[in-house]
């Protein structure tokens, strides 16, 4: 018999976290990363401290939004290393801290390992709620870390599925469900980001909240810092949502 | 360095093991040559979470696995002794093994596509008792 012993290590690092949040899309896109920054503050703002990983091993880029592309990252070793702080009360796990901004063009079984190392290596110290920014699509990739979530966090793990207003998005997302909730069967939060007038969704049943996010022409010129993204239109709209429904993440 | 978090893993999954079925015969740590750990280190941190969870009396032996590659696009086979890397990205690797692809190409065709065949990190082998 063969056994691996990151898994009892991952348990071991989220131990004291109280809520996990994979953020996933069916498509590339639709602002994921965006909003798992802008949760991530609005989480803050509740007065929770916030752990991001950025499990996106191809394309990370969290660490652009977090504005830690240009700072040498020490790393902190202690049972693991300690996630280094991006703003007050969030930190960034992200695989670009071990490979000073370069992509792991990493493949089907190597993908998994490196989330499962990152889980395992991860110390989590003095954070409530970790958001997992996942890579585009719903694939075995998403799908198994989502597996691997349940054997690892007996906590709140919440699934974060953000997609674009869109009758092909939101029809998307759909047919997706059935392969998410083959792997997670509990409550799910749909976001709907870059929202305009109104939707026809018929899935209201399949989520705990759904959150909508405006369209926000000027979004993408506040992407150049926290305090810019923290004065956008989208941001002070989720803020409210977030903070109105507290019982959404909980 | 993280062989705390790793040998907490190890003994967990060996207590784990012997509460559900006993014993093993022989419990074999693995350690692949890519992840590099301090097996000294890790044997300390082994001893005492052991204690703790009232295992001392378990025995397991460390076995070393090379770490070899084999390149997807023109199928040379490699191991770590012909990179030369350098302590710093020993050190990345040690904690994260797939930032090997990150550094290293193919020494033959440059390509970043390879499989890792043996030696990436860590596993616990239980040989059971013969029933």
């Amino acid at each position: 018999m063969i056994l691996d012993p990151r898994v009892e290590s991952a348990k071991h690092q989220l131990r004291s976290v109280r809520a996990v949040y994979p953020v996933m899309s069916v498509k590339g896109g639709v602002g994921k990363s965006t909003l798992t920054v802008m949760l991530s503050l609005a989480l803050r703002e509740l007065g929770l401290r916030v752990g991001v990983l950025d499990t996106d091993l191809s394309n990370p880029s969290l660490h652009y939004l977090y504005g830690l592309e240009h700072r040498k990252v020490d790393v902190e070793e202690d049972e693991g290393y300690v996630p280094p702080l991006v703003h007050d009360g969030i930190r960034l796990s992200s695989p670009v801290i071990f490979t000073e901004g370069g992509i792991l063009p990493a493949r089907d079984k190597d993908s998994v390992n490196a989330v499962l190392e990152l889980l395992a290596i991860t110390n989590w110290r003095d954070v409530d709620v970790v958001l997992i920014d996942t890579p585009p699509g719903i694939h075995d990739e998403q799908l198994r870390l989502l597996k691997l979530m349940s054997g690892v966090h007996t906590g709140i793990s919440r699934p974060v599925i953000v997609t674009t207003p869109f009758k092909v998005s939101l029809a998307n997302v759909s047919r997706s469900l059935d392969y998410i909730n083959s792997l997670h069967k509990g409550e799910k939060i749909l976001v709907i980001n870059k929202h305009r007038g109104r939707d026809e969704l018929s899935m209201q049943a399949s989520f705990k909240c759904i959150l909508r996010v405006p369209w926000d022409e000027r979004l993408d010129e506040r992407l150049v810092s926290l305090e810019e993204l923290l004065q956008s239109k989208a941001y002070a709209e989720l803020r409210r949502q977030v903070h109105s429904g507290k019982d959404c993440f909980f | 360095m993280h062989e705390s978090v790793i040998a907490l893993g190890i003994v967990r999954e060996i207590d784990k093991h012997v509460k559900s079925s006993g014993p093993p015969a022989r419990i074999r740590v693995v350690l692949g040559e890519l992840q590099n750990v301090d097996e000294v280190v890790l044997g300390e941190y082994m001893k005492m979470y052991l204690e703790e969870q009232g295992l001392r009396e378990v025995d397991y032996v460390f076995e070393w696995e090379k770490a070899r590659f084999r390149c997807s696009a023109c199928g040379y086979e490699w191991s770590l002794d012909e990179l030369g890397l350098t302590d710093s990205e020993r050190e990345t690797i040690h904690f994260l093994p797939e930032a090997i692809y990150a550094i290293v190409k193919c020494p033959k065709c440059g390509s970043r596509v390879y499989d890792v065949l043996s030696g990436r990190g860590v596993r616990i082998v239980i040989e059971e008792k013969e029933r």
